[in-house]
């Protein structure tokens, strides 16, 4: 029933008042830059971050890193806890390959696939199967060009294999390493980073490799712009996936700090491509 | 039957039993596959299937040919990693019964590159290399799916597809390997 009271003009100092009643809620001063408080339910934020939460899930982060703890709760020493890493089906692992393939506009990989269930599965053995690919496909297009010159004698090339093997797996887990741990210092630093766990980041990286296997494949064709258009087509792909991923994370961060981080994820994706690039062209023979 | 007999007659059976994809008398749960008796006969078998691989002199290492310590290695470590993962996925086979059917496996191959060294001493052409390419592939066909047959039926339902595919990428890098081995 309305009294005379809730009528009258509202003065300013109520809204200590509001504030009191209401503690998460954003308060915007001119001066000072915006907090948003992590946890992200109320009504007053702007409209676009709500799209944002669906993007990060921040207000069921907090959830999934506690539930992802009571899931490996077996002691890291035992084989149950490694086989909480493989607990995905056939057709878990072809929707991450599909998504990271297909990249939706505006949807993160990691919310939509992984959904903390992160698996070792696919980013170990495709990145095992980029390996062997680029090491046949660069013996094929070896002997394709060489086919008919009677002085070529045709080696399988054994060093390709161990030199891609070195560089694809440390570049699959060296760099989420390094990445996890900026994100996690960063979050030390500004609130609102999200911090994705070390294997949803390991995961993103083994899935987005997934592009580059059938890349290889069709590298075996000898014109050099048709492998330079295969190579920029499959880095827009699988870098698109990395950047959908981690931009809304950082992207609450100091601006440069923001856009410096996510142009380094793109430019040692791109370094990774064109070192797959320049392996399968180079021969180790030395009888040609 | 003593235990010696018993032993050679149960391996006699394993091998072809590997190879024909029957597999009845692995799952006899009486019938443990020692790994005493598994592992020596398992060790020599990618043994001359490396010795027939090895490529060159021994010191010419820029031939790029495999050495027979590389050979080794991708079979044993792709039959170790494959048995890993497959138990990782939540099979229900033993360790050592993996390596086991998957060592068998690689006779046939072993079988192939026998045929493709015979085949070379022919001629390196072209008629030569379709005859080695047809071997290597019905070989290499042969493995899979009698390694297969085993490994997958361990393996909840689901997941099948996720056990098979290694085993196919195993045996189709040596395959490779077999296929495209020319001695100098």
């Amino acid at each position: 029933m309305a009294t005379a009271d809730d009528l009258k003009f509202q003065e300013f100092d109520d809204a200590a008042n509001l504030l009191a009643a209401n503690p998460d809620a954003t308060t915007i001063s001119i001066d000072e830059p915006v907090e948003i408080p992590k946890n992200q339910h109320s009504r007053l934020q702007e409209p676009g971050r709500e799209e944002d939460d669906e993007l990060l899930g921040t207000d069921d982060s907090d959830k999934t890193e506690l539930l992802a703890g009571q899931k490996k709760s077996a002691p890291f020493w035992t084989f149950e806890y490694y086989q909480t890493f493989f607990d995905v089906d056939t057709y878990q692992v072809l929707d991450r390959i599909k998504g990271s393939v297909f990249p939706v506009p505006g949807k993160n990989f990691v919310r939509l696939y992984i959904r903390s269930n992160p698996d070792l599965y696919g980013p170990f053995w495709i990145c095992a199967t980029l390996v062997f690919t680029i090491a046949v496909s660069g013996n094929l297009s070896n002997f394709f060009i060489h086919l008919g010159k009677p002085t070529y004698h045709y080696v399988p090339e054994f060093r390709k294999v161990s030199i891609a093997a070195t560089t694809i797996y440390a570049y699959a887990w060296l760099v989420p390493l390094a990445l996890w741990g900026f994100l996690m210092w960063r979050n030390s630093k500004v609130m609102n980073i999200v911090s994705y766990s070390f294997l949803e980041i390991v995961c993103v990286y083994g899935y987005s490799l997934f592009i580059y296997i059938p890349t290889a494949m069709l590298w075996i064709i000898p014109q050099k712009v048709v492998r330079w258009v295969l190579v920029v087509f499959s880095l827009c792909l699988s870098g698109s996936v990395l950047v959908m991923t981690f931009w809304p994370a950082v992207r609450d961060d100091n601006r440069r700090i923001a856009v410096a981080t996510v142009a380094t994820i793109l430019l040692l994706h791109a370094l990774l491509a064109v070192g797959c690039l320049v392996g399968h062209c180079h021969s180790f023979s030395l009888t040609s | 039957m003593d235990e010696k007999r018993w032993a050679c007659s149960i391996t006699g059976d394993q091998c072809w039993g590997s190879c024909s994809g029957t597999y009845s008398n692995l799952r006899k749960p009486s019938v443990l596959m020692p790994p005493s008796v598994c592992s020596p006969l398992q060790l020599f078998l990618p043994v001359p299937h490396s010795r027939m691989l090895q490529g060159g002199s021994a010191d010419s290492k820029d031939d790029g040919g495999p050495q027979f310590a590389e050979v080794f290695v991708i079979i044993w470590f792709g039959a170790v990693v494959i048995t890993l993962n497959s138990k990782l996925l939540g099979g229900t086979i033993s360790f050592f019964q993996s390596l086991c059917v998957l060592g068998y496996c690689v006779m046939p191959l072993t079988v192939a590159m026998l045929v493709c060294r015979l085949v070379l001493l022919a001629g390196a052409g072209t008629v030569s290399f379709i005859i080695r390419l047809i071997v290597v592939g019905a070989m290499f066909g042969w493995s899979t799916l009698a390694s297969t047959a085993f490994l997958a039926d361990s393996q909840p339902p689901n997941r099948k597809a996720l056990v098979v595919y290694p085993i196919f990428l195993f045996y189709f890098v040596i395959s490779w390997m077999i296929l495209t081995f020319t001695p100098q």
